[in-house]
């Protein structure tokens, strides 16, 4: 295969990839490579993002009353859902995850929720929020200006502070869930973007839904991000891409081979750093599907 | 989760992928789906209480259980 073409917009996923393995980078978002087999976790996560996206956006935006606005999130919810086959072992079943968006809208409903999504400039609600900045390196064979994509579930209104929110489904919500959103580079950047485009944020709430086999449960965390924060993450940015830039111009991303490769229930790159040759591999277990990070579409190559 | 509730929603999703599902079906649907967890959650919460009342010994018993000593 010839080298592949630095990208031209960066994001977050990216980005924590490349903090956590070059080599994963490498074959994710240079390459392309995606397992064939899909994820239940971001299956269902996706489902469940579009359910909240259609109720939030029939209730704020169009008026539905609650419960309809509440129907009309479950409905896409279980249309994205589709004919996907959850493996046995999952809690995150079509029934379960749509179980948890119920749930949610139990917790948090909308009309009395006092997290309420911003109005923008522009008119619109800050419902999946985004925007695409420019960053201040070029792009290595271009000599464009490299960019950054974001995008939140929403930017709100809660007690006098603008926030960013986040919603995240779980397996479970520890004493430590609320804690790792304090350093999170996600969301700094997120409030970066935001900042960028003209609407200032003071942090992020980040809501998790725990999906289990007998039970859901929440927790809510808020995070902020004064401006030094916001300043050393931006700096940190453009050292990360850089040192991504020198990889690709030599030809060779480095293996992290520790912790990263057995984390969160392993890299999904693991089979392939374990084969000598990873051609065979890749091309039994995985296929090229290239992600745009600003039309939110995925090709297969 | 019960069962009834499972088929519902496995036929309501039916319904979503073919685009024939109603908001009326739907709205229904959620009601059903909040019912049943609400009922869950209470015969979770019962079957806690008598399985505590199972294991806890009486005081009295526990005094009994220390008399040979």
């Amino acid at each position: 295969m010839e080298r592949p073409p630095f990208p031209d917009v960066i994001d977050s996923s990216m980005i924590a990839a490349a903090r956590s393995c070059l080599r994963k980078v490498e074959l994710e978002f240079f390459e392309h490579w995606k397992g064939k087999e899909p994820n239940v976790h971001l299956h269902a996560g996706a489902s469940y993002a579009k359910g909240l996206e259609v109720a939030r956006r029939a209730h704020y935006e169009q008026g539905s009353s609650p419960a309809d606005a509440v129907a009309m999130g479950i409905h896409a919810l279980l249309q994205h859902y589709g004919n996907f086959q959850c493996p046995e072992d999952s809690p995150k079943s079509a029934a379960r995850t749509a179980g948890a968006l119920e749930f949610y809208f139990d917790r948090y409903p909308l009309g009395t929720d006092k997290a309420t999504p911003l109005v923008l400039p522009s008119g619109k609600r800050a419902i999946e929020f985004g925007g695409v900045e420019v960053l201040d390196m070029l792009h290595p064979t271009t000599g464009n200006p490299l960019q950054y994509s974001w995008r939140m579930d929403m930017a709100v209104d809660l007690n006098n502070m603008k926030l960013g929110e986040d919603d995240k489904t779980a397996s479970q919500l520890g004493a430590s869930w609320p804690r790792q959103w304090d350093l999170r580079s996600q969301f700094t950047g997120y409030v970066w973007g935001a900042a960028r485009s003209g609407v200032q944020l003071n942090g992020f709430l980040v809501r998790g839904v725990s999906i289990l086999k007998t039970k859901y449960d929440t927790l809510e965390a808020i995070t902020f991000r004064p401006d030094w924060q916001i300043e050393r993450w931006y700096k940190q940015l453009l050292r990360d891409i850089q040192r991504m830039i020198d990889c690709w111009k030599e030809g060779y991303f480095d293996y992290n081979l520790d912790h990263a490769c057995s984390e969160y229930g392993g890299c999904h790159f693991r089979q392939v750093c374990l084969a000598k040759d990873p051609t065979q591999i890749l091309e039994q277990l995985y296929e090229r599907r290239r992600w745009d990070p600003v039309t939110r579409t995925e090709t297969l190559l | 989760m019960s069962p009834e509730i499972r088929s519902r929603i496995a036929i309501l999703q039916q319904k979503a992928i073919d685009g024939t599902l109603t908001l009326e079906e739907m709205r229904e649907g959620v009601q059903l789906m909040r019912a049943d967890r609400v009922a869950g959650a209470s015969a979770s919460d019962s079957s806690r209480r008598a399985k505590a009342k199972a294991v806890i010994k009486s005081a009295d018993e526990m005094l009994d259980g220390l008399g040979g000593i």
